[in-house]
């Protein structure tokens, strides 16, 4: 995810408000998914619940090297206690059932609920070493946001193995994160059993959208630096593919989006997207849906005049994680009501 | 010095406020106590518990002496390769800024001239960030302090070219100039950083808000000899520049070659300015608020100011970075955000003053 290019002050207000969770509760009548998840994600037959029970230090899969997208080669030998840097890998590393060996966690790490009651070690890019250090891990996950690089080396100067991540994009990319982590905390055969379910969720509504041929112009909004940065998320971010896998079409690249660039309001009105995607966080940050809708480009949409606001957690929206099928899966009832999803 | 009534410098510091005014040697001698304290306080405190004892005990360790003193591997590892590099740039990157800015203050006469008042902080930045894109691979860390002069001074010569008017430099245009590079400086840095996706680059909010959180040895071994040379040569121009005080003409006549002494203290002061924005970002207000400081004790006195700045900015920067990292811990605190707190208001109260100096900027 190209998150590099947010401006810094979207990360600290993320950091901020990830610290008080708060749901955002709308006067206007109009598809609220979050409500949606909540259930979901109580876990009938959700992914989150498939993995193994839980906890040795080392799986029998110790130790690992592993080359991380800095080049740098680390070699894991416990997994005992994991600290992770982004939320997308607490919630893998607890949809693998080593949840209960995360001994600190970053800002951004709002799901599952247990994490967020974690020590908290930092916020990327605005990594600090010493709290990271004083929570004794044995392993590190973090991606290439973990940054500053040179905190991430002084961690390593401690003989703390720090893994970094390559950014991951497209349909696919959650059962590759899947399989990683797990190979890195020792345990690929759970990694694999997760990531072949994740994987069927996925393919299920993929297969169920190729058919349809109605398909709705759609847009993922995020905001950052309280809603005055409106970024369009398409190609090369986390959202690419995702929105044809649930059966529309991304406008970003008719709108001229690429990567996380801000927009214009102009280029979000002209994207004439008839249901518009963002997260909560974005929302609450500018004061609710009214204010959401008053944001130069969005009301002038098709999507603010039909009601068509898809509101999602953060992490659930943009992690590209376990829960990507069901995300899939709520973008394509949305899209498509009549469609079944088997 | 304008900060001295406009009248003369002799009058000054013959004043009756001279006999409460500090002598060099004690001045410099309570900074230093008050710098000391403020190593030992800041290597004591940190995410990681490490007693008053092991501190001592891991650096005698790294001096060769067994001290008996005993210390985990952790613990030596996060003293010596991190709070100790941190704390150490915090030295050096505090004396860098003060000296020079009571140095700019005293070559373009304007108690308002702070590094990043007038632009060569920002010049620095965008100098910086460009060199590390461009020659990051072949320089490596000595393209940001090269990079960094070469922005500042760029800067330093376009804001002194524009503020300079029938031979002498306009106060307000001064700052108005700067403003006006610094944002361009600013803009550019942020741009590269926002457009080049490479984390040596470093990020818009480290360019514009300084931090300490990247120092290494290494680091620290790249930015030391360029403030040194700061600390070293600036100080040799104090009689010079307390001339300069009585007026351009007069300092002339008494046999200073005035545009000669602003070129070489602009350039080493620009070199030491650029060294610490490579290292550590814009930390802004350091430049201002310790040679202020030091005269409201001392007098005007370059050859108290510049040596007694030094070590204040030194002291201040290592408590405003102990701040930084503790007081919203596990997030790094951006360290400018901290000396702008304190800073910003000075800066309003020093442009009154000025202004009323001035009888108004007219």
């Amino acid at each position: 995810m190209k998150r590099l290019a947010i401006p810094e002050t979207g990360n600290l207000a993320r950091g901020a408000s990830a610290r008080s969770p708060r749901r955002w509760v709308g006067p206007i009548a109009v598809l609220l998914v979050s409500a949606l998840i909540a259930t979901a994600c109580g876990g009938d037959d959700a992914a989150t619940t498939t993995a193994a029970p839980t906890t040795t230090g080392t799986g029998g899969g110790l130790p690992v090297v592993y080359t991380g997208a800095d080049g740098v080669e680390s070699t894991i030998t416990d997994a005992g206690r994991i600290v992770t840097l982004s939320g997308e890998f607490t919630e893998i590393v607890f949809a693998l059932g080593l949840g209960g060996n995360v001994v600190g966690v970053d800002l951004s790490s709002v799901y599952p609920e247990e994490a967020a009651d974690l020590p908290k070690v930092g916020v990327e890019r605005l990594l600090l070493a010493e709290p990271i250090i004083a929570q004794n891990p044995t392993v590190v996950l973090g991606d290439v946001d973990a940054t500053p690089v040179e905190v991430i080396d002084q961690v390593r100067q401690t003989g703390i193995p720090v893994v970094i991540f390559p950014r991951y994009e497209g349909v696919d990319a959650p059962a590759t994160k899947i399989r990683e982590v797990a190979r890195v905390l020792g345990i690929p055969e759970t990694g694999e059993e997760l990531a072949a379910s994740v994987q069927e969720e996925i393919d299920a509504v993929v297969a169920a959208t190729a058919a349809v041929e109605e398909r709705p112009p759609a847009a993922v909004v995020y905001l950052a630096n309280r809603g005055s940065t409106i970024l369009m998320l398409g190609d090369n971010t986390v959202m690419e593919g995702l929105l044809e896998a649930a059966g529309a079409i991304d406008v970003a690249p008719a709108a001229g989006a690429d990567g996380m660039m801000p927009l214009t309001p102009e280029a979000l009105a002209g994207g004439a997207p008839d249901y518009i995607i963002t997260t909560d966080r974005g929302i609450d940050a500018t004061g609710g849906l009214e204010g959401f809708l008053e944001i130069p480009g969005v009301g002038e949409t098709p999507a603010a005049a039909a009601g068509n606001i898809l509101v999602f957690e953060d992490l659930y929206l943009l992690g590209l994680g376990p829960r990507t099928g069901q995300l899939l899966r709520d973008l394509a009832t949305a899209f498509h009501p009549d469609l079944t999803i088997p | 010095m304008t900060t001295a009534p406009p009248a003369s410098p002799q009058a000054a510091t013959a004043g009756p406020a001279a006999s409460r005014r500090m002598g060099r040697a004690p001045l410099v001698a309570l900074l230093g106590v008050m710098l000391l304290a403020a190593i030992v306080v800041s290597l004591g405190v940190g995410a990681v518990q490490i007693s008053p004892a092991a501190v001592v005990g891991i650096i005698l360790d790294h001096l060769g002496i067994d001290s008996g003193i005993e210390f985990t591997a952790r613990q030596d590892a996060v003293l010596w390769s991190i709070r100790l590099p941190r704390v150490m740039l915090g030295v050096v990157v505090g004396a860098g800024l003060a000296v020079a800015g009571a140095a700019l203050q005293g070559i373009f006469r304007n108690p308002l001239a702070d590094p990043q008042l007038i632009g060569v902080s920002s010049g620095a930045a965008l100098g910086s960030a460009g060199a590390i894109a461009l020659a990051g691979g072949s320089l490596g860390l000595l393209a940001g302090p090269i990079g960094g002069f070469v922005g500042g001074m760029a800067a330093g010569l376009a804001v002194y070219a524009l503020a300079r008017h029938e031979g002498r430099t306009e106060v307000v245009t001064l700052i108005l100039a700067g403003i006006a590079v610094a944002a361009i400086g600013g803009a550019g840095a942020g741009m590269l950083s926002f457009v080049v996706d490479d984390p040596a680059i470093r990020t818009a909010l480290f360019w514009s808000l300084g931090s300490l959180s990247v120092a290494t040895w290494k680091l620290w071994w790249v930015t030391l000899p360029f403030v040194l040379a700061g600390l070293v040569v600036l100080p040799m121009f104090a009689r010079a520049l307390n001339l300069t005080l009585l007026g351009e003409r007069e300092a002339q006549h008494l046999g200073v070659d005035v545009e000669r002494v602003r070129m070489v203290v602009l350039a080493v002061a620009v070199l030491t300015v650029g060294a610490t924005v490579a290292a550590a970002g814009v930390i802004g207000f350091i430049g201002l608020l310790v040679p202020h400081g030091v005269r409201l004790a001392a007098g005007p006195d370059h050859r108290v100011v510049l040596p007694a700045s030094a070590v204040g900015g030194a002291a201040l920067v290592v408590l405003a970075d102990l701040a930084a990292r503790t007081m919203a811990s596990p997030i790094d605190v951006p360290v400018g955000l901290l000396t702008a707190v304190v800073g910003g208001p000075l800066f309003l109260w020093l442009l009154r003053r000025t202004r009323r100096e001035h009888g108004g900027w007219g």
